[in-house]
């Protein structure tokens, strides 16, 4: 037992305010297993670069031969959700039959995320198109992030969101029309990509909730 | 034969079995590989790879390797997740018979493998399209196609080998493809040529600059040097060190081919070219060989008409725009042309095609007389009007139209005259000139 475990549970004694001190400990734990700050440093570092990237778009090949310009925006909320992937591999067997709803716990933190993405770059952005495609794709790419652990297994997890993102940079084109699976490069005002988007952040969460570490740790 | 060693070759098979199998279960590039075939696939047979190649061996053996895009992320993601694998396990921090490159190279080689089928099955797509004959393939640019896949490959086993899985593969999977995809949308004309990309390359006027083939070539084997040098020195410190010298000097070397190049990273086509005639001598590049005659009797039918107005008929009608003393007579045609377009060509290509070098530099304002002097002589090798219309504003029309309504001698004065405004950037005036 580490020290600083051994004092919290010495101070924290019996009734209301000792067992407030020991979920405070055990958040604290769960803080940085999952090294949650660094999903904070990447969360700031997205927003920075969907703000300074602006209308700045990368003109990818796509298939059909044609250049289409794809905005910064799209690719930005990756570096969140591989962040988010990373905390998800520190993810131990042993989670699986902790007396804390640990999972619970990784849900909420990422949904949290994702409510902050959506309004942070509706905000900051300053261009609203730009903002709600960043959100939209920051959320999307989480729920893929937490499916990815799943299909794929805790260390492959972030190749999801990112194969989705260069897969619909690539394909999703198709002779001036976006194909409806591509909510990543989808227009802002696109109601279905956004419903599609949350969509699988919900169910990301919902597997994630329902997820098995140990499992997770095998793949 | 011992029972032995005929037991050792029947079993032979079997073996080769099972590690075949053991690589389908555990490697990511077997994994992978449908997707990229699949990917390569859908890009190879698109329309756009198989349009304006013209039956060009450099222009095909860029359009084969433009599938980079599709291959080398993935590859530099899978080499990320081999090398993750090993790192995992601890390989590189116990003392093991066989060193960790060694290691380290047997695993990503079906990773690189896969890599390679994909360029030959992209090769394999494009070439019977857009052959139109026996067609060479161009060894450098296939070089450089197989020097950045390797590049790469070296790329995703540092990212492998300096981060977790979990960061290296998608890292460098993104990274890998936004090197490829990005430097295109910069401003900054060179920085593109450092890729070893590039899907619009060339015209079979233009041939790859020196500078443009070696710098991502330079690049490749300083990321593989960096690589190699992570991968084999114990001491993190002393290998990323020296792998960071390894690669900024290597960068420096590769910008300094390139900075001096603009958008297109082309220079004049030079070498054989097959030719017809004497007066005038007139030659194409080898993929156009076969329409020499055609085109030697259009030539040869202009040239008349250029004796008859007794004006000087250069010496030399040629498909190539490397600068040469005398008149120029450059012509540009394409295999899908037809008679009709040719000879339009070869006849407007007696006129310059556009300003001159100085109009850099100086003013020029010849732009009327220079599509006149196109036209006058589309009309006169006895083309229609509407073609001629195709070629010309209306202003130059009606240049030539009064022109054409004056005797031989007058409107070979004007030719004259109008030829010279074209190539120069001195002031003019005179009949019918701007």
């Amino acid at each position: 037992m580490r020290r600083t475990q051994r004092t919290w549970l010495a101070v924290s004694g019996p009734g209301k305010a000792g067992r407030w001190i020991e979920e405070a400990a055990a958040i604290s734990y769960w803080w940085r297993s999952r090294c949650a700050g660094r999903d904070l440093a990447a969360f700031a570092a997205a927003q920075t670069s969907i703000v300074l990237a602006g209308t700045v778009a990368i003109p990818i090949p796509t298939l059909t031969g044609a250049t289409t310009p794809t905005p910064v925006a799209v690719f930005a909320p990756l570096l969140l959700a591989i962040s988010v992937a990373t905390g998800l591999s520190r993810r131990l067997g042993m989670e699986d039959v902790a007396v804390r709803r640990i999972r619970l716990i990784d849900s909420t933190w990422i949904l949290a995320l994702a409510v902050a993405g959506l309004a942070v770059a509706l905000v900051a952005s300053g261009r609203q198109h730009i903002g709600i495609i960043a959100g939209r794709d920051m959320a999307g790419y989480l729920g893929l992030t937490m499916i990815g652990c799943r299909m794929l297994g805790n260390q492959a997890s972030a190749v999801l969101p990112v194969g989705y993102a260069i897969v619909s940079a690539m394909l999703g084109y198709n002779s001036g029309t976006i194909a409806w699976w591509a909510w990543p490069v989808a227009a802002p005002g696109d109601s279905a990509a956004l419903a599609l988007a949350l969509g699988t952040c919900l169910a990301g969460l919902v597997t994630l909730a329902r997820s098995s570490a140990a499992r997770a740790m095998r793949t | 034969m011992s029972v032995a060693l005929a037991r050792r070759w029947l079993h032979a098979p079997a073996r080769a079995l099972l590690v075949v199998r053991s690589a389908f279960r555990r490697d990511a590039a077997m994994k992978a590989a449908p997707v990229i075939g699949m990917l390569v696939y859908a890009w190879a047979t698109s329309a756009f790879v198989a349009s304006s190649v013209d039956g060009y061996g450099l222009t095909a053996s860029m359009r084969v390797i433009s599938a980079l895009p599709f291959v080398a992320p993935i590859c530099a993601a899978c080499s990320a997740w081999e090398v993750g694998r090993l790192r995992r396990g601890g390989i590189y921090d116990t003392t093991s018979c066989r060193s960790g490159l060694t290691v380290t190279a047997r695993q990503i080689a079906p990773t690189l493998a896969i890599g390679v089928a994909a360029l030959v099955e992209s090769a394999v797509i494009v070439w019977p399209e857009v052959a139109t004959g026996w067609m060479s393939p161009e060894p450098a640019a296939l070089a450089m196609g197989l020097a950045v896949l390797v590049g790469h490959v070296a790329f995703g086993v540092v990212w492998g080998r300096v981060l977790p899985a979990v960061v290296a593969v998608p890292g460098s999977l993104v990274v890998s493809y936004a090197w490829l995809v990005y430097p295109p949308a910069l401003n900054i004309p060179w920085i593109r040529h450092l890729t070893g990309f590039n899907d619009s390359c060339c015209l079979n006027i233009y041939k790859l600059a020196p500078g443009a083939v070696l710098a991502p070539i330079v690049l490749a084997v300083s990321v593989t040097a960096a690589a190699f040098l992570v991968l084999s020195v114990r001491s993190r410190v002393l290998a990323f060190g020296a792998a960071l010298a390894v690669f900024a000097s290597c960068l420096a070397l590769a910008v300094s081919l390139v900075s001096g190049l603009g958008f297109d990273p082309v220079q004049p086509r030079t070498g054989a070219m097959a030719c017809a005639g004497s007066f005038p001598r007139v030659c194409v590049w080898p993929e156009h060989a076969r329409m020499l005659p055609e085109i030697a009797a259009d030539a040869g039918q202009i040239a008349a008409v250029l004796s008859h107005y007794g004006l000087t008929v250069p010496q030399q009608a040629t498909e190539s725009i490397a600068p040469r003393p005398g008149p120029a007579w450059v012509f540009g045609i394409g295999l899908q042309d037809s008679p009709a377009q040719v000879r339009a060509q070869v006849a407007a290509g007696v006129a310059p095609s556009g300003p001159p070098p100085c109009a850099q530099h100086a003013s020029w304002s010849a732009a009327n007389s220079l599509m006149a002097l196109q036209a006058w002589l589309l009309l006169r090798d006895g083309l229609s009007e509407a073609t001629a219309n195709n070629w010309v504003i209306p202003d130059a029309m009606a240049i030539v139209h009064r022109e054409l309504a004056k005797p031989a001698a007058s409107q070979a004065a004007w030719f004259r005259q109008a030829m010279h405004a074209a190539t120069t950037c001195a002031a003019h005036s005179g009949p019918g000139l701007p």
